[in-house]
């Protein structure tokens, strides 16, 4: 699995936190996201990737 | 095989279009839309777009190919007239006559028109159309009243105060945002509005237009070149008024999307939904929910199976409002429980009832938000989220 967050286009709303609490961070300083794991729940990734507004988050299975 | 009928071509109708086709549903798909713009992204209307050096356009929800590569039949610029679902139809404004085997209805809302309220120095900001025209009435700097400390009244207030107006809002109730965070909480949100001169007055009730600006019921004139009007939005649902689907602030439907008619469904602005974790049945007019919603009803019509989980995420909503973002999850009440912090850069607020968290509001602190997000959908109680929140605004 590859996960990828075009930092360019994050705006920090976070619903990728939401949908995938164990993969997802964002930083308060920075107001993007992080990543904390290089993998995870295939479909809350999947969720996290489609509820993000900007479409910031890529995966690869 | 009839398929489906989309009615409203915005986040929640494309967003069953491409449900549909994720969960293998091989019927004709047909997206039916008023407006004539390939559909868009809404939120950017109040935000980016009324900015000077930001493109004139919003992003587009799927590019033109996607529609193609996906089969989804795309009808723009037409608008659904009546509802005839005994003969499982819908009639279009040209007189067309559409059959389907599923409806949804996907109509979205409109922004509430005060009455008094009009001429040509009078804005609304729903559409696209809306918002490039209030754009271009930016462009020169004058003197903007905005009426009602809404979400969007606070961005439009906010992006034309940056580009240099003079900016007075203009509330009926007595503090901003009350109708989604209550009396209390909304403070946290303007702080910059006041910092950069913004005029908030609160308890001020606005009659009418007059040729010098807007008249208070007591008869006093705030002056102004524009006039916003941010008084909410009204539910899409006239045209559907003798059609046979219950209605009632928005489409009735449960927690599947499911209306009093077998084979329509509703999601988005339009339609209210029973909330599985909230246990509320209201209408809510935010981004996430549309799509989860367009989701769930996607994937119960192209399953044939609406058993499961139904709605059951906190509604969740954000915001922009200067350099600073605000997000919102879960449902307040007027007398909801209200615990605040700020901490100079960052603030959080925890709404509650009874024993139970029920929001949790930041600003400027996406991390808290996703935190209090799991919180709320962990049911966690009052006590336990107090002190969370005092640790984590330490
Ligand atoms: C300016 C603005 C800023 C916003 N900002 C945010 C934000 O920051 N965060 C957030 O969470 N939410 C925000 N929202 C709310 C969010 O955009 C809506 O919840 C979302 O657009 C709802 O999607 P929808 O598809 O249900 O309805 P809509 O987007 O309202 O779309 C409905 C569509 O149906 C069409 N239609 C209506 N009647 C008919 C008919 N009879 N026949 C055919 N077509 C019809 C309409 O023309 C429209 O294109 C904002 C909304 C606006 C207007
Ligand atoms: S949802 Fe998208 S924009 Fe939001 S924090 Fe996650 S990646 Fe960034």
């Amino acid at each position: 699995m590859k996960i990828t967050v075009d930092l360019g286009r994050c705006q920090g709303y976070a619903n990728c936190v939401a949908a995938a609490p164990d993969v997802f961070d964002v930083d308060d300083a920075t107001g993007k996201a992080v990543l904390l794991a290089a993998e995870g729940d295939a479909a809350e990734i999947r969720e996290a990737a489609r509820s993000c507004p900007v479409a910031a988050i890529g995966m690869e299975e | 095989m009839r398929g489906v009928t989309i009615v409203g071509a915005s986040l929640a109708g494309v967003s069953v279009a491409e449900g549909l086709r994720e969960h293998g549903y091989q019927g004709p798909v047909r997206l039916v839309g008023a407006e004539r713009h390939l559909p868009y992204d809404r939120p950017p209307l109040s935000k980016a777009l009324l900015r000077a050096d930001e493109p004139e356009d919003p992003p587009l929800l799927r590019p033109r190919s996607w529609y193609d590569d996906n089969e989804v039949e795309l009808l723009l610029g037409r608008r659904a007239t009546a509802l005839e679902a005994d003969r499982s139809a819908v009639v279009l404004d040209d007189g067309e006559r559409l059959a389907w085997d599923h409806l949804v209805i996907a109509t979205g809302s409109r922004a509430r028109r005060l009455p008094g309220l009009d001429g040509p120095s009078v804005h609304h900001l729903r559409d696209l159309d809306d918002a490039r025209r209030l754009r271009g009435v930016l462009a020169e700097p004058g003197r903007l009243v905005v009426l009602g400390a809404g979400f969007i009244g606070l961005e439009a207030a906010a992006a034309a105060a940056e580009r240099g107006w003079t900016v007075t809002v203009l509330e009926r109730e007595p503090a901003p945002l009350v109708r989604v965070l209550g009396p209390q909480a909304g403070a946290l949100c303007v702080r910059t509005h006041l910092a950069r001169g913004i005029d908030l007055r609160f308890g001020a009730a606005v009659a009418e237009t007059c040729p010098a600006g807007v008249r208070l019921e007591d008869g006093s004139v705030v002056p102004a070149d524009a006039v916003l009007v941010g008084a909410g939005a009204v539910p899409n649902t006239d045209w559907l008024s003798g059609g046979g689907v219950e209605v009632d602030d928005g489409v009735v439907c449960d927690a599947h999307g499911r209306t009093s008619r077998p084979g329509v469904w509703a999601a988005g602005d339009a339609a209210r939904w029973r909330n599985e974790l909230t246990g509320r049945h209201r209408r809510v007019e935010q981004w996430t929910s549309a799509r989860d919603q367009a989701a769930l009803a996607a994937r119960a019509i192209a399953t044939g199976d609406a058993g499961g989980a139904g709605w059951a995420g906190p509604p969740y909503f954000w915001s922009d409002l200067f350099e600073h973002k605000v997000q919102f999850c879960g449902h307040a009440e007027p007398d909801s429980t209200v615990w605040t912090a700020h901490d100079g850069r960052r603030s959080l607020a925890l709404f509650g009832r009874g024993e139970q968290l029920e929001a949790v509001l930041t600003v400027d602190a996406p991390r808290l938000l996703g935190l209090g997000r799991r919180k709320l959908a962990e049911r966690t109680g009052w006590a336990e989220a107090v002190a969370w929140a005092k640790e984590a605004m330490q």
